[in-house]
């Protein structure tokens, strides 16, 4: 199995080809626009709890669905959150997050 | 003749709903013949379900908003001390851990999941479980059959 973790590369999930989990897993990457935007908003509205409880969620499930990448960056964000870093301190890892977020794919590699 | 085996309740709570469909279908796929699932993403809700009784296994997500996995753990043992609880976690704090360990916590899971050891534990947790029952039902057995002492 293959993960892709390559800037601007698709990143697919280790569960991608299992047959009972795959539609999980692709139920979990439809749903990602929802996370980052409410990432997002909790960021834009200073809102450190939400930030933190939705990147801790992001924590435990990312490596869970087999997107073994989000789980050290969600960790990086709810730990940024949680310690009210600077403003600037959080934007940056939660980019790296995002972009992560935003780069998640069900299936496998063609 | 055949007899129709006794599926075990496992009461599943994390706020995630993304995590308890994944953890549901993992357990079910191969546990099915062992344990019944329920799912629940609102602790309150899990401790309304605790308190009306049957649960017999609880794996609960230990950090949660408001009720959170030790109240759900707490319970659980208050209403039935032979209820197996695992709880999952991320980082808890020491005190948290240590808290759960006296409240009767019987393993926990870290978070992200590893599967393996997700059905190991519940495995465990179902031997354990049958090994209470079976011998609190023998005496219970006993206790029925033994002639009443007269006065």
């Amino acid at each position: 199995m293959t993960l892709t973790t390559n800037e601007k590369s698709a990143v697919y999930s280790t569960l991608g080809d299992d047959p009972d989990l795959g539609e999980l897993v692709e139920m979990y990457v439809d749903e990602m626009p929802e996370r980052i935007a409410a990432l997002e908003e909790a960021f834009q509205s200073s809102d450190q709890e939400s930030l933190q409880r939705a990147a801790h969620q992001l924590k435990g499930a990312g490596q869970s669905y087999g997107f073994d990448p989000l789980t050290p960056l969600a960790a990086a964000v709810e730990y940024a959150a949680r310690d009210k870093e600077p403003e600037e301190n959080i934007r940056k890892v939660l980019d790296e997050l995002l972009d992560v977020c935003s780069r998640v794919r069900a299936g496998v590699p063609d | 003749m055949s007899q129709k085996k006794h599926l075990s309740t496992l009461l599943l709570v994390d706020d995630d709903p993304s995590m308890v469909r994944l953890l549901a279908k993992v357990i079910e796929r191969s546990l099915g013949d062992q344990v019944k699932i329920e799912t629940l993403t609102d602790p309150v809700e899990a401790l309304s379900r605790i308190e009306s009784g049957g649960v017999e296994i609880l794996l609960t997500d230990l950090e949660m908003p408001g009720v959170d996995g030790l109240d759900l753990l707490k319970s659980a043992k208050s209403r039935n001390a032979y209820t197996q609880v695992l709880l999952l976690t991320g980082h808890s704090t020491r005190d948290a851990l240590l808290e759960a360990l006296e409240s009767g916590a019987t393993d926990y899971l870290l978070k992200p999941v590893d599967q393996e050891q997700l059905l190991e534990l519940v495995s465990q947790a179902y031997s354990r479980l049958q090994r209470w029952q079976l011998v609190l039902a023998e005496t219970w057995r006993k206790k029925r059959t033994q002639p009443v002492a007269a006065e």
